[in-house]
């Protein structure tokens, strides 16, 4: 009894804890949209950091990728980003994606180093779900040639603390171990993890393994989305807050160039987005009127993101 | 580029003037001897596909009459799908592939689909074991008699299998050689992939094939020849789905057009022979279901000469000269990739008795953005008509195709040449006119800077890499014994192979553990071929066999296979010819890539007439 009240006293504490919700809905990403290119190798938001490697010669990531995509029909690599719900969890437009062939972490920083993690959302992406359900030219369809295959995807979370493993937990994305065939299943629906029981923690690290493995790895496409990392503390990355500094993007439309007075913080830096997410130019802004050129950019829609001292903000523009 | 053009021009010049000085000291001792003919090595040529069978329109492609003929490992992802050579454990792009003396495999990924190639119009197929790290195999279209000869006929078969050709040759001092070909297919065969599985039949799997083929061959005079030779072919395939895919939309457009000029001049001390060459591959690959297109083409313009010279009765000399430049255009290059390369060669064959024969052979390649390549080959060989021996010593190289240079992401402009040195030994025994022959051969070749596509600890991503090695080595005997009692004749052949080919550099990723036996490569494999022959009727039954193999997925298990044809051959080959095959005759469910099911019993048939008007 002692060590029940024991338990109880402990699991209180730690709820009683302030916590941050990791949602991505901070980066304000419209329908459709998606960030595979973070402005220093490093997604930060709520009391996490996450790894990103864009390579601008060969237009791939690895790490991290934040989407607002909402394509649950179109199998294969060209809809590497969506989850297979369409959406992020509950219904929101934005959630994370990794691509996990090695394991890769989540950092926790500011005060959620060193506590638990309470737990998060997950789920399959479309080009996993898919290629489970259907197969494609490279993974199989889950089940195999006479759908008895003991098939699996498995999501394995680990925590780490000053370098040493603590514990961790597993949660199978797709099962088709069962003895009956029609207990098989592929979520496709958000899914809370519990991470508790990886006690204190100061990054996670997740990794995907499949039944489906050849000579050269692994078969099922790599990805998981992510939502609602909870985490204890309170926001400290600034950065990731959106705050309103009222600045206007003239002319828009545009033809040549655009400008932007700038007046409320000394150092900020601007970048340019395609309506796919890829940055496609940075800009460092001084106080009063900004000149930036947009005479080589394609016709169409663009995004303006200002990273101050303060915050973020973003504009959206129109190249004629 | 430029010093190579002057290395070039040089190489040609002194090798001549050098030649020119030996056979000014032996004009007035020997006659000299000059052949219309290119430079024979010592070691064989084995013909794979005999000209009967390559144009008795049995065979939809090349790949299916190598299947047929047992010689070679064909690899196949199924019916009418992608289909290379395996040629003593090499990779298929080991495998150098001509026709007429031009290289013609695709330059961005090394390789040729065997199952597209039409053999129709193809006079000669065989393979020289002991040319390029894998064998030099060779198609050749020769100059045809004179006379008009026309064939024409069908052939339909199982899955929706149907083929019509028509060709026409003759001419006197002008021939030609002309050929056209429809091929359709469904492929669309049953298979049961176990016994409690309910049969499937393969699904977006049609093929359609047109193809148009001229060859001119002028004599302008007892000296000058010329040869035009024009192929063009269009195709249009579905790819089906893996056996563990739901569906597949997937389908490949391929348009094809090779043509050759070459003059040949027969000269009173030497032949000279130049082509000039002019490739082109437009390949459309879509997957509607997944909205990927994927067009990739590639032109390669290639100028290459020959000189052939006899110093007395004993010796000839060959020296030979390729430039090539290459431009491609896929997705995945940054930039369309261009390639400039010339190679040198250089051989010395001496006769040092009536029989007996020695060679010397060197080679050297230089690759705009590669470092140089050489070569050599070493070949002494006895050959007469009873016995006959040769043993050959090699090394040969392979230059990194433009997807490994150029592919991004994980192309590497810094990969170095593949090289290989090899030895072979091939014995023949001969006991009767007829053919009665039993062969053994023995084959040893070491590769060296292994091109494969892995994930290594310092680089993320995949990526072509010198990575690892492979030993190769084997064994392959083959008995030929001709009978006859009364008007029965026949033929009883059969023949095993033995090929270990083990990588001797383990790779982390993809998983390759040293010792271990190359994907789709099998340790065994044979066959046993019975043909019967009275008067005009031809029966003949062949049974093969290959042993198990890994492949990236699981491994294969091995199998056997049973083909039965009833021919109806007119003497003299004209006239009327049909034919009846039953392929997979014991309805083995096989396969020879994973996850690629083959079709089990089919059956084809075919009427060829042969007119000379």
């Amino acid at each position: 009894m002692k060590n029940n009240l024991l338990l109880l006293f402990l699991l209180s504490s730690v709820l009683l804890t302030a916590q941050v919700t990791v949602d991505f809905e901070e980066f304000n990403l419209m329908e459709g949209q998606f960030l595979n290119q973070a402005a220093n190798d490093t997604f930060s938001t709520g009391n996490v950091a996450l790894f990103n490697d864009y390579n601008e010669n060969y237009d791939s990531w690895s790490g991290w990728a934040i989407s607002a995509t909402t394509d649950t029909e179109t199998p294969g690599f060209m809809n590497q980003y969506s989850s297979s719900s369409g959406a992020g969890f509950d219904g929101s437009s934005t959630y994370g994606v990794t691509f996990a062939f090695s394991p890769v972490p989540i950092e926790l920083t500011g005060e959620a180093v060193g506590e638990p993690v309470t737990g998060m959302y997950v789920n399959n992406g479309t080009y996993a779900y898919l290629s489970m359900r259907d197969g494609d030219t490279v993974a199989k369809k889950f089940g195999g040639e006479d759908g008895n295959d003991p098939d699996f995807f498995l999501l394995t979370i680990k925590g780490e603390l000053n370098g040493e493993i603590t514990d961790s937990v597993e949660f199978y994305l797709a099962d088709y171990r069962f003895e009956d065939n029609s207990q098989d299943y592929i979520i496709t629906e958000w899914s809370y993890i519990d991470l508790l029981p990886l006690g204190n923690v100061d990054r996670i690290l997740l990794s995907l393994s499949s039944s489906d493995v050849g000579q050269f790895g692994m078969n099922t496409p790599a990805y998981v989305c992510v939502d609602n990392i909870i985490t204890a503390g309170t926001p400290t990355s600034v950065v990731d807050q959106r705050v309103d500094y009222g600045f206007k993007v003239f002319p828009n439309p545009s033809t040549n160039f655009i400008q932007l007075d700038w007046a409320a913080d000394a150092n900020a830096q601007a970048a340019i987005f395609q309506m796919d997410g890829r940055m496609i130019g940075q800009y460092e802004l001084q106080n009063g009127t900004n000149t930036i050129s947009v005479r080589n950019l394609p016709m169409g829609s663009y995004i303006l993101r200002v990273e101050g001292e303060e915050g973020w903000d973003v504009r959206r523009f129109i190249k004629q | 580029m430029r010093k190579y053009l002057l290395l070039a021009v040089s190489w040609f010049v002194l090798g001549h003037c050098a030649l020119a000085q030996v056979l000014d000291t032996t004009l007035e001792l020997s006659q000299v001897v000059v052949r219309d003919t290119a430079l024979r090595p010592v070691s064989l040529e084995e013909q794979l596909v005999s000209t009967e069978q390559l144009h008795s329109g049995k065979y939809f492609s090349l790949a299916e009459a190598l299947q047929d003929e047992g010689l070679l490992f064909v690899k196949t992802y199924g019916l009418g799908s992608l289909a290379t050579a395996n040629v003593r454990g090499a990779a298929a792009s080991q495998t150098s592939i001509s026709w007429n003396d031009i290289p013609i495999q695709s330059p961005m990924l090394g390789l040729l689909d065997l199952s597209l190639l039409p053999v129709v119009q193809l006079d000669e197929v065989g393979i020289n074991y002991n040319q390029a790290i894998g064998g030099n195999l060779f198609l050749r279209t020769n100059r045809p008699d004179t006379g008009l000869l026309i064939l024409d006929g069908f052939t339909v078969g199982s899955f929706g299998q149907f083929q019509k050709s028509f060709a026409v040759q003759g001419g006197s001092r002008l021939r030609f050689k002309l050929s056209t070909q429809l091929d359709k297919a469904r492929n669309d065969f049953p298979f049961q992939l176990n016994p409690n599985v309910p049969e499937k039949r393969q699904t977006n799997a049609e093929l359609e094939q047109q193809v148009f083929q001229q060859s001119l061959f002028f004599q302008l005079s007892a000296k000058h020849q010329f040869e035009l030779h024009l192929w063009q072919q269009a195709t249009h395939r579905q790819l089906p789905p893996t056996s563990v895919a739901t569906s597949s939309l997937a389908y490949q457009k391929d348009e094809v057009y090779r043509q050759q000029l070459r003059w040949k001049i027969l000269g009173r001390k030497a032949v000279w022979q130049t082509s000039l060459a002019h490739l082109r591959e437009d390949i459309f690959y879509a997957d509607p279901t997944i909205l990927l297109e994927a067009p990739s083409d590639f032109r390669s313009w290639i100028l290459q000469t020959k000189r052939q010279a006899s110093i007395g009765q004993n010796t000839t000399i060959e020296t030979s000269l390729r430039a090539q430049r290459t431009t491609a255009v896929a997705n995945g290059y940054a930039e369309r990739g261009q390639q400039d390369l010339l190679y040198l060669g250089q051989s010395i064959v001496h006769q040092f008795a009536k029989t007996l024969k020695f060679s010397v052979n060197g080679e050297a390649q230089f690759t705009q953005g590669q470092r140089a390549a050489y070569g050599w080959r070493t070949e002494m060989g006895r050959d007469r008509a009873d016995f006959s021996w040769q043993l050959s010593v090699h090394r040969h190289f392979r230059i990194p195709t433009l997807n490994d240079l150029l592919w991004i992401p994980g192309g590497s402009p810094q990969l170095r040449a593949e090289s290989s040195l090899g030895q072979s030994l091939n014995v023949r025994k001969s006991w009767n006119k007829r053919g009665g022959q039993i062969r053994l051969e023995l084959f040893n070749r070491n590769v060296d800077n292994w091109i494969q596509w892995a994930q290594r600890d310092d680089r993320p991503g995949w990526s072509a890499q010198n990575v690892t090695e492979v030993w190769s080595r084997g064994a392959q005997v083959r008995l030929d014994q001709p009978f006859q009692w009364g008007r029965l004749g026949g033929m009883f052949r059969t023949n095993y192979q033995w090929t270990r080919s083990t990588y001797q550099v383990a790779v982390v990723n993809p998983s390759i553990d040293a010792g271990e036996q190359l994907w789709y490569t099998p340790e065994h494999q044979g066959f046993v071929q019975l043909k019967l022959q009275y008067e005009m009727l031809q029966l003949s039954y062949t049974h093969r066999f290959v042993s198990e193999s890994a492949g990236i997925n699981d491994d294969l298990e091995g199998y056997d296979l049973g083909e039965v044809q009833l021919e109806y051959r007119p003497p003299n080959n004209t006239g009327n010819h049909i034919f009846l095959r039953v392929n997979n005759l014991w309805n083995t469910q096989y396969r020879i890539i994973e996850r690629r099911p083959m079709p089990g019993q089919q059956w084809s048939m075919g009427y060829r007439v042969t007119i000379h008007p």
